[in-house]
């Protein structure tokens, strides 16, 4: 009998190490917290501390313009078309703020995906303040747009769900014809969004 | 113990095998449908990498996806070149691969497109195209073929294909005055470019030349060398592939693309298309895990029924065996190894079966759609279902145990039988 017993014990332990040793493997956020505290402090960043605060956002040109001016603008002409890219420019123009640069930051955001690999997981994703409702309004200005890199791959399952990305930013200022602007995040950590 | 028990099953093997084929169905069904859910959606997201934007007619962004990248289905309509053109000129953009589509080889979609196509389009983690042999296309009649067109119809370098019109599996109606010639063959990737034959931009123009009001002009046609001569710069595409140079910008170019206004285009970003095509077939995955989960659950309670009703007629087993020594401890164990022992002999058939059927209908899956099913070992999902299953065939195998424990109590050996 105590050899059977020891059998049936044996079977068990064996049946719930397996189930553990698996469970292990499901669960992705294994990384312990003390290694994360000592990486630095942590800033809460809300989107509006994105906008430089003596930021004026430029009025749409095109709302305040007479309609004969428009017309030419919209002539096709090599000369309006400059124009035309040069009054975008200027509304486009949204600057960062510098001083966030290097900072660990905490942030709530929407995850746009750029790329998956493979396992449905990605490593570049934008990170950005609302999801949909793109047709009504324009698309958010680049200071309003965080350029996501990972290196574990982060799994995402619903479009429409909330995250705090945690991670180090980078506010670049680059003055050049080719690109613009904007931040990036070199993310530690993705949790799902709780109100705090 | 464990002796006793399998003695015993065989006894009744009819009965034994019949509960470990109802266990083993279900495995298998449960299993495979996980499998197909999960590889169907990596094949899918391993086709789309590296590009930013998808441009193609207003039509919805999911099958601007499928018929672009995925060749399921057809496009609502063209891009003229201008708007090729003009889209090339903005400065955010990167670089812009035109796809022009409509056009098929015994059933194998044929893509015109530019030696862009192969600097540019990645799959897998920014995987490039490569050629297992020959060379990319270089004149206008040569064509570069995906690894299962040529593994399917068997053709090498140099040999000529026919290009028919429309993407029926039978051509009718034939470009067969033109006919191309194979230039390369590409490597296998595993995604719906090995289905597809390749030719240039003005490969598409040419094979229409003698095309006119949507009929073939009678008589022998122009013959390819006055074609190669004749002004071939392609007057639409169907859709293009871009990439961008910081990829921040591509909430704004995808506006300034969907308000473009000579033409109405819509852009897509691949990852948020394809999100929504999950979204929208989550419902079909949900309804088909549950009928799984059901059919397991049926196979269970069979199993449980098979035990149950041998329960009357093994008294006298039951019986003999504790006249024999056996206390009625014994006996319960002695049924629930039974039960173990079915259960894991049905998940161990419903995984040999699943491997089969995976074997078999992946060939199906790849000539048919194009998805790419692989052998692979149980995922930590898969075995989380089997510890799950395994468990629940345990506690069905305790009932029974429990009332031949009682039993075995009470009969002792005066039973009336």
């Amino acid at each position: 009998m105590t050899k059977r017993n020891f059998l049936i014990t044996g079977l068990i332990a064996g049946l719930i190490l397996f189930t553990s040793a698996a469970h292990a493997n499901w669960w992705p956020f294994s990384d312990d917290d003390a290694d994360a505290q000592s990486k630095g402090e942590l800033t809460l960043l809300n989107w509006d501390d994105l906008i430089p605060d003596d930021f004026v956002q430029p009025e749409n040109p095109f709302a305040t313009m007479s309609q004969e001016k428009i017309d030419k603008l919209m002539d096709g002409s090599e000369e309006s078309e400059a124009e035309i890219a040069r009054l975008q420019d200027a509304f486009n123009y949204a600057p960062v703020v510098d001083h966030l640069d290097g900072k660990r930051v905490k942030i709530p955001a929407y995850i746009t995906p750029l790329e998956y690999n493979p396992d449905q997981k990605m490593n570049e994703f934008l990170l950005v303040p609302f999801v949909g409702a793109c047709m009504h309004v324009p698309p958010p200005p680049a200071n309003q747009i965080v350029h996501a890199k990972s290196k574990n791959a982060i799994e995402q399952r619903d479009m429409n769900e909330a995250v705090w990305a945690i991670g180090v930013i980078r506010a670049e200022t680059i003055k050049s014809n080719l690109a613009e602007s904007g931040y990036q995040l070199e993310v530690e950590e993705v949790l799902p969004y709780t109100s705090q | 113990m464990i002796g006793i028990a399998w003695k015993s099953l065989l006894n009744r093997w009819p009965t034994a095998l019949l509960a470990v084929l109802a266990i083993a169905m279900s495995v298998t069904l449960i299993l495979t449908v996980e499998k197909v859910r999960r590889d169907a959606r990596s094949s899918f997201t391993q086709t789309v990498s590296g590009t930013d934007l998808i441009i193609g007619a207003r039509s919805g962004s999911v099958q601007l996806l499928l018929y672009s990248v995925f060749r399921i289905g057809n496009a609502t309509n063209n891009i003229s070149w201008e708007s090729v053109e003009d889209i090339k000129k903005r400065k955010a953009i990167d670089w812009v691969v035109p796809l022009s589509l409509g056009d098929s080889h015994a059933g194998f979609r044929v893509l015109g497109t530019s030696l862009d196509y192969f600097k540019h389009y990645t799959y897998s983690n920014r995987t490039a195209l490569q050629l297992s042999e020959g060379v990319l296309f270089d004149d206008v009649f040569d064509a570069v073929l995906g690894s299962e067109v040529a593994a399917e119809l068997g053709y090498g370098i140099n040999d000529s294909i026919v290009v028919a019109h429309g993407t029926g599996k039978v051509a009718l109606v034939e470009h067969d005055r033109q006919p191309f010639r194979v230039s390369g063959i590409l490597k296998p990737t595993g995604t719906p470019v090995d289905r597809a034959i390749h030719i240039s931009l003005e490969g598409i123009e040419a094979m229409h030349v003698d095309w006119q009001n949507g009929a073939n002009k009678k008589g022998a046609g122009t013959d390819a060398d006055t074609v190669r001569n004749m002004d071939l710069s392609p007057s639409a595409v169907t859709a293009l592939l871009v990439g961008l140079k910081s990829r921040a910008t591509v909430f704004r170019e995808q506006r300034a693309i969907n308000t473009y206004r000579a033409e109405p285009l819509l852009a897509i970003l691949p990852g948020v298309a394809l999100q929504e095509l999950w979204s929208l077939v989550s419902v079909a995955e949900m309804a088909l895990m549950i009928v799984s989960v059901c059919v397991v659950v049926a196979g269970l309670i069979n199993l449980l029924s098979v035990l149950l009703a041998g329960l009357n007629e093994r008294r006298r087993e039951m019986a003999v065996l504790r006249s024999a020594g056996a206390r009625p401890g014994h006996v319960f164990l002695l049924l629930c190894i039974e039960s173990a022992v079915l259960t894991i002999f049905g998940i161990i058939a419903g995984l040999v079966l699943h491997y089969l059927f995976i074997g078999v209908g992946a060939l199906f899956l790849q000539q048919r759609f194009g998805l790419a099913i692989s052998l692979s070992l149980p995922s930590a999902t898969d075995l989380k279902i089997l510890i799950t299953i395994a468990i629940a065939g345990l506690l069905a195998g305790s009932l029974p145990a429990l009332q031949a424990y009682r039993n075995s109590l009470a009969d002792g050996l005066s039973q009336r039988l």
